[in-house]
């Protein structure tokens, strides 16, 4: 009887993850203050091959150029994981004149779906600092308003946070050391 | 004597300072809608929703406002005039996207999971088990985006899996058209004469065109990453498209059929809509919890307004509580 249920509900929740993009996408916002010019954390953050260099969770970058699904050229780039996994990333569209990057996400052993995200890097009050700040967009990894456990919205949002502040903390070491 | 004079004092003094716009932005993340005052960029209220507020529309002639709430699966009916919450429609499906006919007498609600339009009397959502009432028109795959004609005879929906605008006849609820449009269709708005229909493809980053009159795709122009929500100006000659994926707004001249601008706007820009009074377009960002005001003569970003986590505001979320009363 408790088996029917549960297959009663999952036939249910079906349709719920069919979808390309679901209605209710999560965010993480993390920021940390870095001693360091804006300039200066703009050239590390702007290279697009180099996230190894500053990201703990990163072991090797591998960046493609060619045209996207709309037939217009973009940067695309693999993270190889220290965990083991890879994620592939497209560069998202980013106004020169700020310094903001970000990536879409297009696959990857991430526990999420839809995945954007901007960085951007402010003067911060104090002199020779900045403030740079991480902000994602995304769905849990069933893409699903009821989720099983592990592909639900806390899963996905503890896995970003953890890539988040790994990666800030990163960041912040590299710039400071030199 | 003294005190008709002081009180008609006051309500002219009050409509005169009403009379300006509002902006209603639903924000997702923080359950809540902010009321924005158009004219001081000042935020006047915060009136709490349902979980998870995305749609917005507003009905003029009760001084409604309707929000979906698509996480509680309910929307929240707000009074502008007190800028309280006086009422839920509990649902069993997940609102999205939702507008209002010409009379406001029906409410449209798009069904994001199960392909229906939703139709509400206006007239009996106040009461408790309102969200059991309608009538229901089925719809191609996930319809998100909805706009009544001018005339108000026909409702135009943007089925985002089936890649079409249907069309459904508001007098007898059927489906009467169905028009193939790009990838993923999801914002859409009407131009400013009523004649042109624009409808934003959200994976071939461009907008369809489709007169109203022909219900044909008369032109299709490529706009920036991912775009969104799509509004027009007050004579239809310029459409403004957010551009979630670029964060920036692409200004299309509707004569020429391509974009003249792109501006540069908060993070994953999402609801747009045009404040005809102040000639200002107003657009929420997601990323940033925030409203950018653009001015439509110079096409710059004049000002910003803090809202709060995941502005969305989806559908027509400028509107007025003095409009209803002049009527």
């Amino acid at each position: 009887m408790k088996y029917f249920r549960i297959a009663t509900l999952v036939l249910f929740l079906m349709p719920l993850s069919a979808m390309a993009c679901g209605p209710s996408p999560q965010k993480v916002t993390k920021e940390i203050v870095i001693k360091a010019e804006p300039a200066k954390i703009w050239a590390l953050l702007s290279d697009f091959g180099a996230m190894q260099k500053w990201h703990p969770g990163v072991v090797a970058v591998v960046v493609e150029s060619k045209p996207d699904t709309n037939g217009k050229d973009a940067l695309f780039r693999t993270l190889k994981l220290k965990s083991g996994g890879s994620l592939s990333e497209k560069q998202r569209e980013t106004q020169s004149d700020e310094m903001k990057l970000g990536v879409v996400m297009l696959e990857g052993d991430f526990a999420v779906s839809n995945y954007s995200d901007a960085i951007t890097i402010k003067p911060s009050t104090a002199d020779g600092e900045s403030l740079v700040t991480w902000v994602g967009r995304f769905n849990n990894k069933a893409n699903a308003m009821q989720a099983p456990a592990g592909e639900d919205d806390a899963t996905a949002i503890a896995a970003v946070n953890a890539f988040y502040g790994a990666g800030l903390q990163g960041l912040k070491s590299v710039l400071e050391k030199n | 004597m003294y005190k008709l004079a002081l009180s008609t004092f006051f309500v002219l003094l009050s409509c005169h300072v009403q009379a300006e716009p509002f902006a209603y932005i639903t924000n997702q993340g923080a359950d809540t809608v902010t009321v924005v005052d158009l004219a001081t960029q000042k935020v006047t209220a915060t009136i709490p929703t349902g979980k998870a507020p995305v749609g917005v529309a507003i009905d003029h002639f009760q001084n409604h406002l309707y929000v979906t709430n698509v996480e509680s699966r309910s929307i929240t009916i707000i009074d502008i005039v007190t800028n309280k919450a006086i009422g839920e429609i509990k649902l069993s499906i997940a609102p999205v996207g939702v507008t209002l006919s010409k009379d406001a007498s029906k409410l449209f609600v798009a069904d994001w999971f199960q392909d229906h339009i939703f139709v509400f009397d206006t007239s009996k959502v106040l009461e408790v088990d309102a969200g059991k009432h309608y009538q229901e028109v089925s719809m191609g795959k996930a319809p998100a985006g909805m706009v009544v004609s001018r005339e108000g005879a026909s409702l135009y929906v943007a089925n985002r899996d089936s890649n079409e605008v249907g069309v459904i006849d508001i007098r007898t609820l059927k489906v009467v058209n169905k028009i193939a449009v790009g990838k993923h269709p999801f914002g859409m708005a009407l131009g400013g004469d009523g004649r042109n229909l624009f409808v934003v493809n959200v994976e071939s980053n461009s907008v369809s065109i489709i007169d109203t009159r022909s219900d044909k795709v008369t032109a299709t122009i490529k706009v920036g990453e991912h775009p969104y929500c799509v509004v027009t100006n007050t004579d239809g000659t310029r459409a403004y498209v957010t551009n979630t994926g670029a964060d920036s707004v692409s200004v299309i001249d509707t004569k020429l059929q391509k974009v003249i601008e792109t501006i540069p706007t908060g993070g994953f820009p999402e609801g747009i809509d045009f404040d005809a009074k102040n000639n200002r377009v107003i657009v929420a960002s997601w990323m940033d919890d925030e409203i950018n005001v653009i001015d439509a003569k110079t096409l710059k970003k004049i000002g910003s307004v803090a809202t709060a986590s995941k502005s969305r505001a989806f559908g027509q979320f400028i509107g007025n509580p003095m409009i209803g009363n002049s009527k």
